[in-house]
């Protein structure tokens, strides 16, 4: 009975050991496999980011730790002009322009190794001696355990951006030189304000004197902000200024401008406008308005707010206009404004402010958040 | 801004609310010049619920009608009321839309 049980517990070992044996093979074996697996997708994603590295816009360096370039994308070479071959094993440095100083540098690299990226916009030149501006990311590549493996630098050409830019505040200024200042003379003080929602404006505004005290102004606001509205607001600017001395109603200026502007406004677009004639020695403000149907006028006399019905320039190239005058007197003031500004008053009343403290007004409702258009104000007292 | 759409023919009529400002103004252009560039000719604009409209809401409505006009279409504009039909009788807008 003891040799069976000892026989039956060595085949019992045997079998057990077997089991586990099996069991262990079978194990590994499928710890190969996954093995296997993920080695096989680390390659295909590889694959992948080579792939893209290769094939994106933003031009890419990967250098070792040490900074010697170990690969650059093909837009690199397009960007910069250097060959792949010209580049590796050395020293990103030879793009540097000479733009940046030192300081520059050292806070660039100081915030890399503080920070593990840096951001910003940079100077370098290409191959052909051209610098030109680039919009730069370096980053540190570290693996799973915080070991510093490689350094990348992915940067864009942003030299049309910047020209675009250039030439934005070029036109800026160059508008603003267009219209008239402040000025003061015997009869009137003339204020005016004027802001563009993003570098040039949709407004545009005159004041022309027409004979010894009488003088010709407007206001015109392009439907929408930007450079395109900007244009249609000069070319409608020398339309007004053409009959400016032309003696014909102010309201048949008005439909002149209307007619020979229809073909400036593409698509949805269209103008509104206000044109006004001063005549300060008979005392009288004659105005006529295109969708700019407001003006303010402190006579001593309400309303305050006077209407100006007509319909915007550029819809109907056969409405007719109207006319309207007041009588002013010495310390009675006017304002023209666009919607950019008459929109943030609201219904807020200003029948006792004075010029100044209106002007006040003016300026402070455009330095707050809710003003986001283009905004002009021309206004006048009479002394 | 709550647009209501709906369609019939070859007309596309929206129901407006409330107050009409740019965004507002440009969720409406928008969803409307699909309507317009699919064939949709007439254009029924309620705009009964609305209390208030900035010269972006009368742009956008402009541009519709330029649009429209291309296509041998009309924008029609029910309900007009208070402050916001004192606007189109002052900038004569009256005079370019059809208004019922």
């Amino acid at each position: 009975m003891y040799i069976k049980a000892q026989i039956t517990n060595e085949i019992a070992c045997v079998l057990m050991t077997s089991w586990l044996i099996f069991t262990i093979i079978k194990h590994k074996s499928e710890e190969f496999q996954k093995l296997e697996q993920e080695n096989q997708e680390s390659q295909s994603k590889l694959i992948s980011f080579l792939s893209i590295m290769e094939n994106m816009q933003e031009s890419t360096i990967i250098t070792n730790p040490t900074g010697k370039i170990v690969w650059v994308n093909p837009s690199f070479t397009k960007v910069t002009g250097y060959t792949i071959d010209e580049v590796l094993g050395k020293n990103p440095r030879f793009l540097q322009s000479g733009k940046h100083n030192t300081e520059f540098y050292k806070e660039m690299w100081d915030t890399v190794a503080r920070e593990g990226r840096w951001q910003g916009e940079i100077w370098n030149r290409r191959k052909n001696g051209q610098i030109y501006p680039e919009w730069l990311t370096i980053t540190i590549i570290r693996d799973d355990v915080g070991e510093h493996l490689h350094y990348s630098a992915i940067f864009q050409d942003i030299s049309k951006e910047k020209q675009a830019f250039t030439d934005m505040q070029i036109a800026s200024q160059i508008q603003k030189e267009l219209v008239p200042k402040d000025f003061v003379d015997e009869r009137m003080q003339v204020r005016t304000l004027y802001r563009a929602s993003n570098f040039v404006s949709g407004d545009m505004y005159d004041l022309v004197r027409i004979g010894e005290h009488r003088w010709f102004g407007f206001l015109i606001d392009v439907m929408g902000h930007g450079l395109a509205t900007s244009l249609q607001a000069s070319a409608i600017h020398v339309l007004f200024r053409q009959l400016a001395n032309d003696a014909i109603p102010l309201a048949q200026k008005m439909q002149i401008v209307n007619q020979t502007s229809i073909s400036y406004f593409l698509e949805g677009t269209f103008c509104a406008a206000i044109a006004f004639e001063f005549d300060l020695e008979r005392n009288e403000l004659t105005y006529c308005g295109a969708g700019i149907n407001n003006l303010l006028a402190f006579t001593g006399k309400q309303p305050v707010v006077r209407k100006a019905p007509g319909l915007f320039l550029g819809i109907d190239p056969d409405v007719t206009y109207e006319e309207h005058s007041i009588m002013l007197e010495k310390g009675d003031h006017i304002h023209f404004i666009t919607d950019g500004l008459y929109d943030l008053m609201l219904d807020r009343n200003v029948s006792d402010y004075d010029f100044d403290s209106l002007l006040g007004l003016f300026h402070n409702l455009l330095d707050s958040d809710q003003a986001f258009d283009d905004a002009t104000a021309v206004s006048m007292k009479i002394l | 801004m709550k647009l209501n759409l709906s369609t019939s023919g070859n007309s596309v009529t929206v129901t407006l609310a409330d107050k009409m400002y740019v965004k507002e103004a440009t969720e409406l252009r928008e969803k409307l010049l699909v309507y317009i560039d699919s064939g949709y000719k007439e254009l029924h604009i309620d705009m009964s619920g609305v209390e208030y409209i900035d010269s972006s809401g009368l742009g956008v409505l402009v541009a519709l009608h330029k649009r429209t006009l291309q296509i041998g279409g009309r924008v029609i504009l029910h309900g007009l009321k208070g402050s916001v039909k004192e606007l189109f009788e002052l900038t004569r807008l009256t005079k370019v839309f059809d208004i019922v």
